[in-house]
């Protein structure tokens, strides 16, 4: 007896949470782009930066990375306010989780956690900067405590440890977006980390929470970070020595970004012995989704370190490895932020538009002259000139990311190393693993999506 | 001073009360027929949709054509003179989840009944909850697994037609029009088999022969090497491929045949919501499909047609209205409108109060045989098997023509009978 009805429609990006397109024509018109010569060019690309990266001096890395005071003053009064924006905010999200209606893409608390916080941040802190010290929870407690920076220059081995739970949950939990099921465990967590706030002193954001740590190391990425203007990367370019909790955070953030791509594939799921065509709902596939995600988080980990261990050895063991190890783990920061993109993007396009009419609602709650009954459309995905823009975007998203990646781990080779020769020579394994990685990101962007 | 401005106050407040109760019903459509009621709380259908998950394409449609269903049956004065209120839970296209959903129906919005579900493992996982709950539930999946007497009394498909029949049924056509040597191709998984086994049966019912059966592996996406498997004698293909490569499969079935080919018939399912002018799909044209509902409006379109399309927002094309290239899931989605409407006349037949009343519900739905076309029941007219709690229906046969489906032809709903394979009504509450 049949199964399944209508696996035709079955589409991608269903194992992200709200995430209501699963649609077929997308992945079918993918198919039929040309995307061997978007891989070959996005590779192309790659090469051509390796080649210029090679050709760079410590001058000229420094010349590349320089970044402008944006003049900016600090407004005590605004960050008070900003602060009681976002609890009011979150507070507000909460309690329509407990008390709207249980629709999870138009109350707010999956919108607030999975479009907002999940989707659509994370773009925001690369290409604007840090707006999550807007929308954090915790910050208002800061002005009550004076020991503010205690501990944040401790090891964030907890915000890691925060940070996978977050993801795994995303990944394999049966419903993380039923409203109030997710109120009750946000709340949870939110009042962990105050308790957690108010024992180790507010710098414990900085250490002990996920989503802190995380959207404070893609703000690093984004031009105008830390109140400066340059290129993109400059705060990750002028960062000395990040400690190694930091390192491994950002790795973690690349595997899990991988993983969320690869899992999605025809490939995975014949692996998991799960048919493409049918797949049979999160709560039948937990134990070889968490088995995939620990794997995929152990393999990028010790792949990468193996890398980095060759790459100094070749260039003579100077410095110590752990340093040399730390900085190009940062490196990785722009691919995991290529990722997310490109990941994300159909994605938002869907959600994006829930979010706008869940807020369009809240306006038309205070002015009934405003006559409007929106409909959610993913046309786009039924178009082939569309879907090539969508394509070309998420394609240079994980280009453009692998190209600063390259830019960023060279430039620290030419700090730590003495010569150009030798930082050239550290940087041969990770030209071949970030050539494969750009292959890897283009390879999920083309492959045939079964859940 | 004060006590007359109090008195004043308190009089235009009155008079803004009373004038507001008087226009209330012109203001609200169908609320003046509410206060005839016993009671005038809403009837509460509980709707187990898929937003998330792999069902959402279909679950976004479901949900518009449901809320436009029941904002029909409330404009005509809602069911027993009571408002319906549809409490939608997310499924997210996961058994386990749906058995939760219907006992979070059942149990903590104390629903009615349950109703909508689509894909059919889904139902296969909510369905025996319902049953230990006692909830009516009423599933849109056209699974054969209603009438195949796999789940329990509580469980009802009226809406739509199960596949078994909607396959049979094509078989007279198949045979008298295209020709009666068959290759089948088909993915290798239970949805393709199911196509492989009831065809194969009908078709021979017919005189007719499967003279090849091509299994594709679910995670095929090139198809070349399996076209030179199709025998020559081959009269007519059957397809039913469907997944991210359908176009794939399509684009290299026209590179292989070229210009001569044989008949080619498919079952619209791999391109529900797909636009048929996307690229590789000129090669459709001259073939034929199985349709649940035409989503092209016919030149002898029904009133009932263009009443639902307009109810929904639906186009001549089957698209959104709000935006042409947002194609609906037409051929399936009429299942929520019409099992509304069954559950609507079921409750008024059954004189439904409330919970108390459920087996009453589901036996005035068992007695249920004849649904006539009108705008309760667009796709056309049905008939109910209560034994079975299966609706059996016409099925349409459309022609691409010029990048749109025809209907060519319209089967009998005798077309797609077969002999009963359960009597719930036997089995007790």
């Amino acid at each position: 007896m049949r199964q399944f009805r209508f696996p035709a429609l079955a589409g991608l990006l269903a194992l992200c949470p709200t995430v209501a397109l699963a649609h077929v024509s997308e992945g079918a018109l993918v198919l039929l782009l040309p995307t061997g010569f978007y891989t070959a060019a996005g590779i192309g690309a790659v090469i051509v930066s390796v080649v210029i990266a090679a050709l760079m001096t410590q001058r000229g890395a420094g010349m590349l990375f320089a970044s402008a005071d944006m003049g900016g003053r600090s407004f005590p009064r605004l960050h008070m306010c900003a602060s009681f924006f976002g609890f009011s905010l979150f507070i507000s999200v909460l309690l329509a989780g407990v008390l709207g209606e249980q629709h999870p893409l138009k109350n707010f608390m999956p919108l607030y956690v999975w479009t907002l916080l999940w989707l659509i941040l994370p773009a925001v802190q690369v290409l604007i900067g840090n707006i999550w010290s807007w929308l954090n929870p915790w910050a208002f407690a800061g002005l009550f405590l004076s020991k503010n920076g205690q501990g944040a220059h401790k090891p964030c081995w907890p915000a890691l440890i925060c940070f996978l739970a977050i993801y795994l949950f995303a990944m394999v939990d049966i419903a993380p977006d039923a409203p109030a099921r997710l109120a009750m465990i946000a709340a949870g967590y939110w009042l962990f980390h105050m308790a957690m706030i108010f024992w180790k002193g507010s710098g414990w954001l900085g250490r002990g929470e996920g989503f802190s740590v995380l959207f404070t190391l893609l703000a690093h990425l984004s031009p105008f970070a830390a109140g400066r203007i340059g290129m993109p990367g400059h705060r990750v370019h002028s960062m000395a020595s990040p400690r190694l909790s930091l390192a491994i955070f950002a790795i973690a953030m690349l595997a899990a970004g991988s993983y969320d791509g690869i899992n999605e594939t025809f490939w995975w799921l014949a692996q998991i012995g799960v048919n493409p065509l049918a797949f049979p709902g999160r709560s039948q596939v937990v134990t070889p989704m968490v088995l995939g995600f620990v794997a995929a988080q152990c393999a990028l980990l010790l792949s990468f370190s193996a890398t980095c261990y060759l790459g100094w050895r070749l260039a003579g063991s100077a410095g110590s490895y752990r340093g040399f190890f730390s900085l190009m783990a940062l490196a990785l920061l722009p691919i995991a932020a290529g990722y997310h993109i490109a990941h994300y993007l159909t994605a938002f396009m869907v959600n994006g538009q829930y979010l706008k009419i869940a807020l369009l609602d809240l306006i038309r709650e205070t002015d009934s002259s405003l006559q409007f009954r929106p409909f959610i459309t993913t046309g786009f995905f039924n178009r082939p000139a569309s879907v090539q823009v969508i394509y070309t975007v998420q394609a240079s998203a994980i280009v453009i990311g692998h190209i600063l990646a390259i830019l960023l781990s060279h430039s620290f080779a030419l700090r730590l190393s003495g010569t150009r020769r030798q930082a050239l020579i550290s940087q041969l394994p990770l030209i071949v693993f970030m050539i494969a990685y750009t292959f890897l990101g283009l390879w999920l962007l083309a492959s045939p999506r079964g859940v | 001073m004060t006590s007359t401005k109090k008195t004043a106050i308190s009089r235009r407040s009155t008079l803004g009360l009373l004038g507001g109760a008087a226009l209330a019903p012109a203001v609200l459509p169908g609320l003046s027929g509410f206060a005839q009621a016993q009671s005038s709380a809403p009837i509460k259908i509980g709707f187990q949709l898929h937003r998330t998950g792999i069902g959402a394409a279909y679950g976004r449609w479901y949900e518009r054509t449901s809320n436009a269903a029941v904002a029909r049956i409330n404009e005509m004065g809602g069911i027993n003179g009571r408002p319906v209120e549809l409490v939608i839970e997310d499924d997210g296209t996961d058994p386990k989840r749906g058995a939760e959903v219907v006992e979070k129906f059942a149990t903590q919005h104390e629903c009615d009944i349950g109703f909508g579900t689509l894909f059919s493992h889904v139902v296969y996982g909510s369905a025996p909850r319902a049953g230990e709950l006692k909830l009516p539930y009423f599933v849109c999946s056209e699974g054969h697994h209603v009438a195949s007497g796999a789940l329990n009394r509580y469980v009802l498909q009226p809406g739509i037609t199960d596949v078994k029949s909607q396959v049979q049924a094509m078989a007279p056509f198949v045979a008298d029009n295209l020709g009666k040597k068959v290759t089948m191709i088909f993915p290798d998984f239970a949805f393709g088999h199911d196509h492989r086994d009831f065809f194969s049966e009908a078709i021979e019912a017919q005189g007719g022969e499967v003279v090849a059966k091509i299994a594709i592996p679910p995670t095929e996406t090139s198809f070349t090497k399996y076209f030179p498997q199709i025998p020559r004698e081959t009269e007519v293909i059957y397809h039913v491929m469907v997944g991210p490569a359908v176009l794939t499969f399509v684009k290299e079935m026209g590179e292989f045949f070229g210009p001569s080919r044989p008949e080619i018939f498919g079952f619209i399912d791999s391109l529900e919501a797909v636009d048929l002018s996307s690229p590789g799909l000129e090669f459709l044209e001259g073939t034929y499909f199985w349709e649940g509902n035409p989503r092209y409006a016919q030149a002898d379109q029904s009133d009932h047609d263009k009443a639902y399309r307009a109810a929904i927002g639906i186009d001549d094309n089957g698209a959104s209205l709000t935006d042409s290239a947002d194609v609906s899931t037409y051929a399936h989605m009429f299942s929520c409108w019409e099992t509304l409407n069954v559950i609507k006349r079921g409750m008024e037949t059954a004189g439904y109060q409330g919970p108390a009343d459920r087996v009453k519900l589901i036996e005035a739905i068992e007695d249920m045989t004849d649904m006539a076309h009108s705008d309760d029941h667009p796709q056309g007219a049905k008939l109910f098997n209560g034994k079975t709690h299966q609706v059996f229906g016409h099925q349409y046969i459309s022609q691409v023509e010029e990048g749109r489906l025809n209907v060519k032809h319209t089967t009998a709903i005798e077309d797609g009978f077969y002999e009963d394979e359960v009597d719930y009504t036997a089995q007790s509450f």
